[in-house]
């Protein structure tokens, strides 16, 4: 631990042991890399700021990683102002309600794809294509695996907010999965 | 009577826009008893339907797969950065 019972720390300690776990971190979280080294230099410092606040209850990386979150979340929110609803599904749906071109048969199956890289970089570049708003609900949900109720509470939406952004976001994470890999005319 | 026939019919012969979003309402919430009804119905027909139940199932198991994989290398601190934040906590 680089922090000292007098809260002495070694700012320099301190990136070099846990700056790589926390942009790794912040890099599942957020569109960029630019974003995420930015988020990892606002929660050091904001850590070197409060450091006579850290009780040593927790471990140092622990204590660094929850900063970090909250500074994920708030930038989270700062998007999700941005979208108050979801666009409609008429990319997806005629007039009628049906499907304007059903989900096709897949190549492959996700579970054994997940072994290639050039796999996971398209996942990624899918997830990152995805509008911020539904960007932001689809990771707390599915990667940090909050509830319902948590989503709402940190992006302050309401829950027919948060379903109706994980809807959209499945429908065009799956399109953009199938027409990028899975799909017959992909790769 | 009437309404109560009215309202059953119309919730099993949602469209597939409807029964989409209740597709997706299974990865978040428990459905009701109705839209449980709705949906088992519509999926018996419509493959479609159950294609998409399927696959954003499957993309949730993979995406928390991908979650767990280890580390790659390549996702470190870039150098520059990391004398950046050094640079500031340093000057703070």
């Amino acid at each position: 631990m680089t922090l000292t019972d007098d809260h002495h720390v070694d700012p320099s300690a301190w990136v070099d042991l846990h700056g790589d776990v926390m942009y790794r971190y912040a890099l599942a979280r957020v569109r960029s890399p630019e974003t995420a080294a930015d988020l990892v230099q606002e929660a050091f410092l904001h850590a070197f700021r409060c450091r006579e606040d850290f009780a040593g209850r927790s471990s140092e990386q622990t204590w660094l990683i929850g900063i970090l979150r909250h500074k994920i979340l708030d930038r989270y929110r700062a998007v999700s102002r941005d979208r108050t609803e979801p666009s409609g599904d008429s990319d997806f749906f005629d007039d009628g309600g049906f499907w304007k071109m059903g989900p096709s048969r897949w190549r492959g199956d996700p579970a054994e794809e997940i072994e290639r890289r050039e796999f996971w970089e398209r996942f990624e570049l899918c997830r990152h294509r995805l509008p911020s708003g539904l960007a932001a609900a689809f990771t707390l949900r599915e990667l940090d695996r909050l509830e319902s109720h948590a989503i709402c509470e940190a992006l302050a939406i309401t829950p027919a907010n948060l379903w109706a952004r994980l809807h959209r976001a499945r429908l065009l994470l799956r399109a953009c999965l199938e027409q990028s890999w899975f799909g017959e005319d992909a790769r | 009577m009437t309404g109560r026939i009215v309202k059953l019919w119309r919730l099993l012969n949602l469209p597939c826009n409807e029964v989409a979003k209740l597709a997706s309402a299974t990865l978040d919430r428990e459905l009701s008893l109705g839209e449980r009804l709705a949906l088992r119905s519509h999926l018996v027909y419509c493959h479609a339907c159950r294609r998409y139940l399927d696959q954003i199932r499957r993309l949730r198991e993979t995406f928390r797969q991908i979650a767990l994989r280890p580390d790659s290398p390549d996702d470190r601190l870039p150098d520059d950065v990391r004398a950046r934040i050094k640079k500031a906590l340093n000057d703070g």
